[in-house]
């Protein structure tokens, strides 16, 4: 290019317009252009360029921390360049629905079946909402907060429905004998044909209660079979599969929006409101935690369900610094 | 309190929301400005950032940062805007085709001020084209006017860098419009 200079005299002149140059590299500069026609050409380039460039200065008048509240309501609503799919927000949730359904490349299940158009791989993701998502082959899945289920857009194509689940979801599966849904949760295969059932994690620990049919569920080569009001809980130190009877039918409040009590003790039912309510309540005394109810308690306000309670048990009803303490 | 980066770095991977804050509030301005010189639109600008922050809150435990988190910021940014002006290309491209045929059809008086925002424009352009590290260079200099030192200590960069960045600079933009230059000081001395 005829234009072309050394690239040391492009650094030199770039310091002398912008007063970083020492006085030799100025004396230099100004040598240089003093030795041609062609060179000043060329310094009158870089300094009108320089000069105009100035002019494009962005003028912004956004306020940092309107934009940090923005931020923080984009935080709570999640939604991210994404497609999303219908929610059904519960009047007692009223935290933001956050939802957050993405088609991304790459494959993550285990597939027997890869080398088949599987179609797009689906992330369905809550933060502080509950969602419904009905699955390509039928099956509902109810996520509970801050879960996620995983699977591919055209997972009925294979010979295994496979699903992969962080968090606490409640499956109501279609039935098909054909193809076995198995759900993938931390260390544990959860493996069904068609029936109703619910998975929760808590720190690694998997817990499983069925609600109808039978459920079959591996860990580390042992399998069992779960039958309604069973449940698992798996424990991170030893490999057991230790089946239990479980009275508790507050554990899918969040398919059902409705909570359940039979005899259940008064702290599984704070355990639970909190979780659905983003609420802090706790227990003033201890005598308190095991007080038993039998009562259902529908779609209502928190107030009402702890008036109720407070009622019922003769309680008072302390509010502190974003606590509610009963006593 | 001055947050170090390593330190900075560190309360990020806890989720640490105030140390989030105190980063996010202090670059937020720049990085929007630098934002609108690429995409020259104030509210894409502001999404361009926010999308940065978020996607470095969001994925806070992966996300490695090897220099500053100041330059990783400068960085993302850079590459956030290209993103989006990839996808705007096509309708950029009839914008600029439009002006073009409005420029022919206007007064000589109007058409040096189409003149000078065109100049604007290529400008932009030649800008854009910049890789990043240059670019955010320029950026800082140019429209942040910092000194080479502080350039340099806010990316993590030695000063011999910095300046090398700046000549390639100036000698890309001035390559890329070369052919256009004569045109507008022949313009700019008419109307003078």
């Amino acid at each position: 290019m005829k234009e072309s200079i050394h690239t040391i005299m492009d650094e030199l002149i770039a310091k002398y317009l912008l007063q970083e140059a020492t006085a030799i590299e100025i004396a230099q500069v100004d040598d240089w252009v003093a030795e041609s026609n062609t060179n000043k050409k060329a310094f009158e380039n870089f300094k009108f360029l320089w000069d105009e460039s100035k002019k494009i200065t962005a003028t912004n008048t956004v306020d940092e921390n309107i934009a940090w509240q923005n931020f923080k309501n984009k935080l709570n609503a999640q939604k991210h360049e994404t497609k999303v799919i219908s929610i059904k927000k519960y009047t007692w949730m009223r935290a933001a629905a956050a939802v957050l359904v993405l088609a991304v490349g790459g494959w993550f299940l285990k597939n027997s079946f890869t080398k088949e158009d599987v179609g797009k791989q689906m992330l369905v993701q809550t933060k502080k909402n509950v969602l419904i998502d009905t699955l390509p082959d039928n099956s509902v899945v109810t996520l509970n907060k801050n879960s996620s289920i995983e699977y591919y857009s055209k997972f009925t194509t294979g010979s295994q429905r496979n699903i992969k689940l962080k968090g606490e979801a409640f499956f109501s599966v279609t039935p098909n004998k054909e193809k076995p849904f198995i759900i993938k949760v931390n260390d544990v295969e959860v493996r069904v044909v068609g029936t109703s059932f619910n998975i929760k994690t808590i720190n690694g620990q998997t817990e499983v209660i069925v609600k109808t049919g039978i459920v079959q569920v591996t860990r580390n080569g042992k399998t069992v079979l779960l039958t309604p009001q069973q449940k698992i809980l798996t424990k991170a130190d030893n490999n057991e599969l230790a089946k239990e009877t479980t009275k508790d039918k507050l554990f899918d409040y969040y398919e059902t929006k409705e909570f359940v009590c039979e005899e259940t003790p008064l702290w599984r039912l704070v355990e639970v409101l909190n979780v659905a309510y983003d609420s802090e309540i706790i227990i003033g005394r201890k005598n308190l935690r095991n007080l038993s109810i039998t009562t259902t308690f529908a779609n209502e306000p928190l107030d009402n369900i702890l008036h109720i309670i407070a009622t019922t048990f003769q309680l008072q009803i302390i509010k502190k610094e974003g606590q509610i303490i009963l006593q | 309190m001055e947050l170090n980066n390593t330190h900075f770095i560190e309360l990020l991977t806890k989720r640490d929301e105030s140390a989030f804050e105190k980063v996010f509030k202090d670059n937020f301005k720049k990085l929007q400005s630098y934002a609108i010189t690429m995409v020259s639109d104030e509210n894409v600008a502001e999404e361009m950032v926010q999308n940065v922050f978020f996607k470095l809150w969001d994925r806070s435990e992966k996300i490695n940062i090897q220099s500053s988190i100041e330059a990783y910021l400068y960085r993302a940014v850079y590459n956030e805007s290209c993103n989006y002006l990839k996808h705007q290309k096509v309708k950029q491209g009839f914008l600029n085709y439009s002006k073009h045929v409005m420029s022919d059809i206007s007064t000589e008086k109007a058409s040096k001020k189409v003149m000078l925002t065109e100049l604007e424009e290529r400008i932009k352009n030649a800008l854009n084209d910049l890789p990043e590290q240059c670019r955010t260079v320029f950026q800082l200099s140019r429209f942040e006017e910092l000194k080479y030192q502080q350039i340099a200590d806010t990316l993590g960069i030695s000063i011999k860098t910095v300046e090398a960045q700046m000549g390639k600079a100036l000698r890309i933009m001035r390559m890329k419009l070369v052919d256009y230059l004569p045109l507008v000081f022949l313009f700019l001395n008419i109307v003078k």
